[in-house]
């Protein structure tokens, strides 16, 4: 079952590139850009895995609305202009799981909302893909009926790239994300274990090398 | 040096100096006076042993033994000492006292002489003294050594005293001159006070000396610092506060055109959505242009303007004419009514600022509604029949970026930066800017010029 997720944002620009983009990941999403509307419309319905709330918001501000998340037990995720310490702390306070100030990457935005699901133990432990699966927390992956084999970095690299499926990730980031911030290698560590991926789960795999940017994995 | 020390050494060196001179006259004096009282003393007891040496008639060869006698019968007769020709007939003093007198024979009074013998004071009282034709030379030796030690004793005593009050002045001088230093000081506190950026800090002012004063024109001074320091503060906070207002707006569009151009670099999306994700960039970057044209408007408005005579009739017209399309979308009539008179303006920058009243009058205006551009007296008005301004947000919607209601001001392109820009040039034309708004009912502002010509 796919991931759903609130978006309580007044900016209609930002609110629907951020809808395109979760549903490109395979999230389900709903827009809402009024603090009271947001309020009234979870009482009907409060199926939400994550809220991303402004804070300035017309009506009811982010900071109010938290309340009916905890009622509901929604995580809560910040996205504002407001970068001071204070707004972040009251934030963070209040309760939310994190707070993102703008302007954002929505990359770094997917991997906080995929860290926080994680966290929160909402985030589906089996990924599909074609006939490929991939168990999460057994680490296993199969194709087919066929247990695939894979080195613990192979298998993270194939976590990473099937989360962000759609999207192309720089090696720069994929490196950050699998190998660790303090890893030493160079970039080509990224193109050897991609070269590795593709042969030992063949074509099925379509990662698309990105010129410039790095790689995508593409349905 | 310290001043305090300063004064404080030069007193003291001179009250020493004072008293040292003063001790060694006095001193002088007495001594003077202790030595004339021995030296009458003496001569007394001179004149007592002259007596007794009674003048007889005796042989050559028996006068000195005769004198010798006689002499010897004087009282302390130790003291005297005879000679004859030179020679001693009787010397007990331990020199040879005539070597150090000449005697005066014309004279009547004994002769008297100080002198300083082997490190002692002694005086010397002598005459010749006739016997049988014969001269003798009679000198009595008066020892003074005692006079001597008196004035040391006297000396030290002088000295003691002497030290003793060039002290006590030491002491007065030093308590007065830290008391009349003390608003010296406390000036010296509150000036670095002051320049460590306390700018409260003053001196109370007691006295009316030329320290008072000198603290009075002090205070006087760290007024007009404060005062302008507060401006300073306020112009930057002012300042601060608009910039932070504007990163703050800016950040929303920046961020929409981010994560729209991210979506379309990084992601594989179908051409439905990518036309509208390229929409959303356009609108942005269109929001953008229009800040920025108002920021750059606002930027050129803190210069001086040069103010011409013109009559108003083809300002409002010019204003009109602007805003025809905005007006055609919105089904919208501007009614202008005006009388024949001219006012100091600057065309261009009024015209702005009137096309961003009418327009704010449309946003807030329903469809089939009429907006009313008058000039009048002094006066232009531009009123509208719309949804007017809360009360207790009039005063603020002339702050840069502010918006009485953000969501709805953002549909309409609005940028926040209006009203201020209006505010701005009524300000350069020295003219005064009123507002008076009923919510539902509408709004009218005026903009009342001070030196209209008709």
């Amino acid at each position: 079952m796919k991931n759903r997720i609130l978006i309580v944002e007044d900016d209609a620009a930002i609110a629907e590139a951020i809808g395109l983009n979760l549903m490109l990941s395979d999230y389900d999403y709903k827009i809402i850009d009024d603090g009271a509307e947001a309020a009234s419309f979870l009482a009907d319905d409060h199926n939400f895995d994550l809220a991303l709330l402004d804070v300035m918001l017309p009506n009811l501000d982010g900071f109010s609305l938290m309340e009916h998340m905890e009622r509901y037990n929604i995580p809560v995720l910040y996205l504002t202009a407001k970068s001071d310490l204070s707004s972040r702390i009251k934030g963070l306070r209040l309760g939310a799981e994190d707070y993102i100030v703008k302007p954002f990457e929505m990359l770094e935005l997917l991997v906080r909302i995929e860290k926080i699901l994680a966290r929160t133990g909402k985030l589906n432990s089996v990924l599909r893909y074609k006939t490929i699966t991939v168990d999460l927390q057994k680490r296993r992956v199969q194709q087919g009926d066929n247990v695939v084999l894979l080195q613990p970095l192979e298998f993270d690299l194939l976590a990473m790239l099937l989360k962000f499926k759609n999207c192309t990730l720089s090696r720069d980031r994929l490196l950050n994300e699998v190998w660790g911030f303090d890893f030493a290698g160079g970039t080509r560590t990224v193109d050897i274990h991609v070269a590795h991926l593709r042969k030992k789960l063949g074509s099925e795999l379509n990662i698309v090398s990105v010129t410039k940017l790095g790689y995508r994995l593409e349905d | 040096m310290r001043l305090k020390t300063r004064i404080l050494l030069c007193a003291c060196t001179l009250i020493a100096v004072a008293v040292t001179v003063c001790c060694t006259l006095i001193l002088g004096i007495v001594r003077e006076q202790m030595h004339s009282d021995a030296a009458e003393k003496a001569e007394e007891a001179f004149i007592e042993a002259r007596r007794t040496i009674s003048s007889v008639d005796l042989d050559a060869d028996v006068i000195d033994t005769y004198m010798i006698y006689k002499v010897h019968d004087v009282d302390s007769s130790d003291a005297f000492t005879l000679s004859r020709d030179g020679n001693y007939l009787i010397n007990n003093v331990g020199f040879s006292p005539d070597s150090y007198m000449n005697i005066n024979e014309d004279y009547r009074e004994s002769n008297q002489v100080f002198v300083r013998v082997f490190g002692k004071n002694v005086l010397l009282t002598g005459e010749y003294v006739y016997c049988s034709n014969q001269r003798f030379r009679l000198t009595m030796v008066t020892d003074l050594s005692g006079i001597d030690r008196d004035m040391r004793a006297l000396a030290w005593k002088c000295a003691g005293v002497g030290a003793a009050v060039t002290a006590l002045f030491f002491l007065l001088t030093y308590f007065l001159l830290s008391a009349s230093l003390r608003p010296v000081k406390k000036l010296q506190s509150v000036a670095r006070r002051i320049a460590g950026g306390d700018y409260h800090a003053r001196i109370a002012v007691k006295n009316r000396d030329e320290i008072g004063l000198l603290a009075e024109d002090f205070n006087t001074m760290a007024d007009a610092v404060e005062q302008s320091i507060a401006e300073l503060k306020e112009q930057n906070a002012r300042k601060q506060q608009f910039i932070n207002d504007l990163s703050h707006e800016m950040k929303t569009p920046v961020t929409s055109l981010l994560l729209n151009s991210e979506t379309l670099t990084t992601r594989t999306v179908s051409d439905e959505d990518r036309q509208r994700a390229l929409l959303r960039i356009n609108e942005q970057a269109k929001w953008i242009e229009r800040l920025s044209q108002k920021l750059m408007q606002l930027v050129m408005l803190q210069g001086s303007i040069e103010l011409v005579s013109s009559p108003v009739r083809p300002l409002l017209d010019a204003a009109k004419e602007t805003v025809a399309d905005s007006l055609a979308r919105a089904q919208i009539s501007l009614i202008v009514s005006c009388e024949d008179r001219s006012i100091q303006m600057d065309f261009d920058l009024l015209r702005s600022a009137l096309v961003n009243l009418i327009e704010n009058a449309i946003k807030a205006s329903d469809p089939q509604s009429t907006i009313e551009l008058i000039g009048a007296d002094n006066q232009i008005i531009v009123c509208d029949h719309g949804r007017g301004i809360p009360k207790e947000e009039i005063e603020r919607i002339t702050e840069p970026f502010y918006m009485v209601d953000r969501s709805r001001s953002k549909k309409l392109g609005g940028s926040g930066l209006g009203l201020a820009l209006v505010k701005q040039i009524v300000d350069a034309h020295h003219a005064e800017l009123r507002i008076e708004s009923e919510v539902g009912v509408g709004t009218s502002i005026f903009i009342r010029f001070s030196d209209a010509k008709r």
